[in-house]
């Protein structure tokens, strides 16, 4: 870079040092010229004066001597003449001009001649030979003289004035010159400054058009590398930046390719029926199952109505709508048959949180529908199928016992005891299922009434105390004095708390102290029913609320469904139902019941 | 004694258990073991009291019941339930179907109902004058009305009981009833809370208040109308 713009402006260095040399020299030129030819010639034109102007004088002299002034004439003569002759030798020295020389020496032999005759004129004493030897002689002469010194001194005035005129001409051709330079010099200066545009800017400006259609996604672009200076390096560097990019694309585009695929085969393989729609409420996409759900439903192109709204209700945005009740489903006739579906939809946001559209999940729940009808009929065929042979084998065994028809010998009785026993236990079983049945199924949601702790606490007891004293435990109560009253269904906690007493009893020893306690815990109002029975193995804790979850090796008669019905009821009313326990330090089985807000009421 | 009683059940072995029931006890038992050999049971012979199985194929005992109603016999039954069975709880009520009981049951069980139900429907002893507004004797006269399907006369016998006792359970509790049968079911569920409150075991009304609550939650309710004689 540096090069190449040292290189461009070189040229027009180069051509100002010679221009600018050149009119010094032509400057140095005139100057010296003038100079010499001034000096030269005006020493001779002065020289010329002076023996001119002498000259006279010496003429006057003789001329004086003709009125009888000799004595001054001789004086004047004595003087003029030494200046005359040094004027001369000064010509004769200061020789510059052709002819000029023949002049001097001319004007020289003439003056020596005149001198000559001067002598021979003073030795004269007769005054008309003086005369006539003065205008034969001597004035000629003078007039000679005083003519060649005339001519030297023109002949050198006529040179200072050619050497004036040779200036001026020099000075204009000089201009002329300098003018050509200079016009020259602008020229090579515009081709440089064009050269260097399109050796410095050219490559900038690619490099700034790719980087544009970089910018605009063309990354298949590449800037031409011409050089090895910044320049060059430049492009190198934004051509690896280029190709970098290309290869990350390439990896993203992948990865967004394989997303995408992945999508669309899980959303074609999808079962339910899934429509994406623009934030304008059109359909943008459907998914096979829903391609063929909305042409059964006879709208290729629509949702149905009640879809719709709520998507509007979405896309403006509310709340996603995320119905969990099957009794929000719509029903839909499709050849002779009813289909339930439930609708979700869900606002689908850009990274600013901008609603761009809704999805719409249409899940089919007829199935559903058909496995909860089933559900509560089995509830009622179990029932009745498990009962009535169970009325006639209980019914059967408590008239033998009765021994109203006959009598029974220790051991038949004994065996009767035994089988009715386990039917009494049968039936709890099934009734055991059933409650949970129900309870599962949300139908034994009941009013709940506001009730305090200490009641709940009290009729536990009371229930279950005679349990408890036949079995030789103390039945103790514990409640806290600054309890809220929790809205409940107190029927169902009842049971709860049946289940959890009777347990304790089951696995207290004659004389040990049960207590039933209720007290603050947190936000909620904990129960909790603490034995002193051996307690519970850690790892079987977890698993005690468990269906059918018997812990090995005990002796309880159940199904496994007591506590498990417990925790669905607690569950239920809101609650969180719990176990602690440290095999040989007893057990202590709690519920968490939620304080009533002030506002409920029965 | 020897009231003649029909229990009509399909299922053999249920039937062979009630007989020997009630035989022990000497009553007069035949068994139907349909809706329809019911009825011609009921045609050829005078009963004091039939036995219904709710579920039966064909005609149920509801169906049943409406039939012999319809033949225009005021006789006194009993219907046994299967727990889930979900009963027409007010046109049982209205064909004077008060009491129930549930499967699997007890000899005891079914003895108590039967005893009671007779005793209530027997020819009208005499009373003494002492004992004749005396509250059990309202009690009885009022589940006898109701059986009769003379509810207005059973609501003045309640009332009576009600005002000699007020801490019977029972008795709000069949109060209870006849409000919900003439749809006033906000005093209903009064009078089925006020039982409640007098005894929270007392489960004839927290069926009762269930039901009554699920009806109006979920529009049906699996819970039978109870009225207090199991």
């Amino acid at each position: 870079m540096k090069q190449r713009i040292f290189f461009g402006l070189a040229p027009l260095f180069i051509l100002l040092l010679a221009v600018g040399a050149y009119a010094v020299s032509l400057f140095s030129i005139f100057g010296r010229s003038i100079d010499v030819i001034l000096q030269e010639n005006y020493r001779s034109v002065l020289a010329g004066q002076q023996m001119k102007e002498t000259a006279e004088r010496m003429d006057s002299a003789l001329s004086f001597t003709l009125v009888g002034e000799e004595d001054r004439a001789r004086k004047m003569w004595d003087e003029n003449l030494p200046a005359f002759r040094k004027a001369l030798d000064l010509e004769l020295h200061n020789i510059t001009l052709p002819n000029e020389g023949n002049l001097a020496n001319k004007v020289k032999s003439l003056h020596e001649r005149y001198a000559e005759r001067a002598d021979a004129f003073w030795k004269l004493q007769n005054n008309t030979a003086r005369r006539t030897m003065y205008f034969n002689e001597m004035l000629p002469t003078f007039t000679e003289v005083k003519d060649t010194a005339q001519e030297i001194i023109r002949i050198n005035q006529d040179n200072m004035v050619r050497a004036d005129g040779e200036a001026k001409t020099l000075a204009a051709h000089s201009t002329r010159y300098m003018l050509c330079a200079i016009a020259i010099g602008l020229g090579c200066a515009v081709y440089f400054a064009w050269r260097l545009q399109r050796t410095i800017l050219s490559p900038i400006q690619t490099l700034t058009t790719v980087a544009r259609d970089l910018g605009e996604g063309r990354l298949d672009q590449v800037v031409p590398v011409q050089s090895q200076d910044e320049l060059g390096t430049l492009a190198d560097a934004f051509n690896k930046m280029a190709a970098k990019l290309r290869a990350y694309r390439q990896v993203t585009s992948d990865q967004l390719l394989q997303a995408r695929l992945m999508t669309e085969i899980t959303l074609s393989a999808f079962p339910d029926a899934i429509v994406a729609l623009s934030s304008e409420g059109e359909i943008s996409f459907t998914n096979p199952a829903a391609h063929r759900l909305l042409g059964k439903l006879d709208l290729p192109n629509t949702l149905p109505p009640a879809v719709s709204k709520e998507a509007e209700m979405v896309l403006k945005g509310g709340s996603d709508y995320l119905p969990t009740s099957f009794e929000r489903a719509l029903i839909f006739r499709v050849d002779d048959q009813e289909i339930f579906l439930l609708p979700r939809i869900v606002a689908m946001r850009d990274e600013s949180e901008k609603i761009f559209g809704a999805a719409v999940i249409l899940q089919d729940v007829t199935r559903f529908r058909l496995m909860d009808d089933v559900k509560t009929n089995l509830v009622s065929t179990v029932s009745h199928e498990l009962k009535t042979p169970l009325t006639s084998v209980r019914m059967g065994l408590h008239l033998l016992l009765e021994e109203r028809i006959g009598t029974l010998n220790p051991k038949q009785t004994e065996l009767l005891l035994a089988a009715r026993e386990d039917s009494e236990r049968l039936l709890r079983m099934i009734n055991d299922m059933l409650d949970l049945a129900k309870l599962e199924s949300g139908k034994s949601a009941v009013p709940h009434q506001l009730v305090s702790p200490r009641q709940l606490v009290e009729n536990a007891a009371e229930d279950l105390r005679t349990l408890a004293e036949s079995r030789g435990s103390k039945l103790l109560t514990e409640v806290s004095s600054d309890l809220s009253n929790v809205a409940v269904d107190a029927h169902q906690i009842a049971h709860v708390f049946s289940n959890f007493i009777s347990n304790a009893v089951k696995h207290s020893k004659p004389g040990n102290e049960i207590v039933v306690k209720a007290g603050n815990h947190g936000s909620a109002v904990r129960f909790s029913v603490v034995d002193h029975g051996p307690g519970i193995a850690a790892e079987h804790q977890a698993k005690l609320f468990d269906r059918f979850y018997r812990v090995p090796g005990s002796e309880t008669s159940g199904a496994g469904l007591g506590l498990a019905i417990a925790k669905e009821i607690v569950v239920a009313q809101g609650g969180s139902i719990g176990v602690r326990s440290q095999p040989g330090n007893g057990t202590e089985f709690y519920f968490d019941l939620p304080v009533a807000k002030p506002a409920s009421s029965i | 004694m020897n009231s003649r009683i029909l229990i009509v059940d399909d299922e053999p072995n249920v039937r062979l258990s009630y007989r020997v029931t009630l035989e022990t006890d000497g009553y007069a038992v035949q068994e139907a073991i349909s809706a329809a050999n019911a009825m011609e049971c009921l045609r050829s012979r005078k009963f004091e009291l039939a036995i219904l199985d709710m579920r039966m194929p064909g005609m149920d005992g509801l169906d049943l019941l409406a039939e012999i109603r319809h033949r225009g016999s005021t006789l006194p039954v009993i219907i046994v339930t299967a727990y889930g069975d979900i009963p027409y709880a007010v046109r049982a009520m209205q064909l004077g179907a008060i009491d129930f009981l549930q499967k699997p049951l007890t000899p005891q069980d079914l003895r108590k109902v039967v005893t009671e139900v007779l005793n209530r429907h027997a020819a009208q002893p005499v009373i003494p004058e002492p004992d004749l507004d005396r509250f059990e004797t309202h009690l009885t006269a009022a589940k006898r009305l109701m059986n009769l399907q003379e509810f207005g006369k059973a609501k003045e016998h309640l009332i009576r009981a009600l005002e000699i006792n007020t801490d019977s359970a029972e008795a709000f509790n069949l109060s209870g009833v006849l409000f919900e049968m003439q749809q006033d079911f906000d005093r209903a569920k009064t009078y089925y809370g006020q039982a409640i409150r007098i005894d929270r075991h007392y489960e004839p009304a927290q069926q009762n208040m269930r039901r009554i609550f699920e009806l109006f939650h979920f529009g049906s309710s699996d819970k039978p109308f109870h009225f207090g004689s199991t």
